[in-house]
């Protein structure tokens, strides 16, 4: 898996999308934007830096001071979070696990904000986690 | 439940007011459609049409001949699927503070799930074939 490029393509497939992941995992990020925005949760893995390219009707917003969040702008699919702040993550695309069959065979490892999971649900396994302070302190903001 | 509940897209140029019935309950879907669309990981509450109030910028995406889905125009938030011959909403329980701790309904599409996704529990779920037997219209698989 991994270091391989996957192709995918959002619901419609008015927009195709490659990218090399960095690493075999993805995560999923349960802070409150990325819940408002999916409905759900943000499931994605970390591109390899210069590997993501998107063709097609991109729609994008920056949603904080730090990040922007794409989506296909005809049929709404969710296709990446990336942060646009100057530092260490600059330009970091987190693709939508979801575009790519099975995820491009990606495991899904570790939960963001797992403090703020909605108590409904849970992932079986004990996957990794990270509170939304853990976060914060790694990253100095959410969303 | 009838008690009146609100909710909001990330950019809150959206709200959704469900004052009519509704299971605050979520069900789980894994088929590729709902995967392509949400990212990984797609819940969505069932609330009776003549309750919910919709306000704001809605695109509207019609995924097959008898369903649509919905997003913010403005930021691509997630907000309902709907089959547009029911006469009740699917949706989407991130936007509603209100139900999060409410536990799964059902998951259904299991055997199609990302090998990583399992969600815990001993609530009711349905492989593709079943689902696909109960429900003569469903919005399907695989593409």
């Amino acid at each position: 898996m991994a270091e391989s490029k996957l192709d995918g393509s959002c619901l419609c497939g008015a927009v195709r999308v490659t990218a090399t992941p960095l690493g075999d995992s993805m995560h999923v990020c349960h802070c409150d934007m990325c819940r408002a925005w999916t409905g759900t949760a943000l499931m994605s893995f970390k591109a390899d830096p210069g590997t993501f390219e998107a063709t097609g009707p991109v729609r994008k917003r920056a949603t904080s001071d730090w990040a922007e969040r794409a989506w296909c702008d005809e049929c709404g699919s969710s296709l990446y979070y990336r942060v646009t702040a100057p530092g260490p993550h600059f330009d970091m695309h987190h693709v939508a696990s979801g575009l790519f069959a099975d995820a491009g065979g990606l495991t899904l490892n570790n939960e963001l904000f797992v403090d703020k999971r909605p108590g409904g649900y849970r992932f079986a396994g004990d996957l990794p986690g990270m509170t939304q302070a853990e976060v914060e302190a790694l990253f100095g903001g959410d969303g | 439940m009838s008690d009146t509940i609100q909710g909001r897209c990330l950019c809150g140029a959206v709200t959704i007011r469900v004052a009519g019935h509704h299971d605050p309950r979520p069900g789980a879907c894994h088929c590729r459609m709902c995967q392509r669309w949400s990212g990984g990981l797609f819940l969505c509450f069932e609330a009776d049409a003549g309750g919910v109030t919709i306000e704001g910028p809605v695109t509207r995406y019609a995924s097959s001949e008898f369903a649509e889905r919905a997003f913010c125009s403005t930021c691509g938030s997630h907000l309902w699927m709907r089959d547009l011959n029911a006469s009740s909403y699917e949706l989407m329980p991130g936007l509603f503070d209100a139900v999060l701790q409410a536990p799964l309904r059902s998951e259904v599409y299991v055997d199609r799930a990302m090998a990583s996704v399992q969600l815990a529990g001993d609530h009711p779920t349905a492989t593709a074939e079943v689902y696909e037997a109960k429900n003569a219209h469903v919005e399907g698989e695989t593409r």
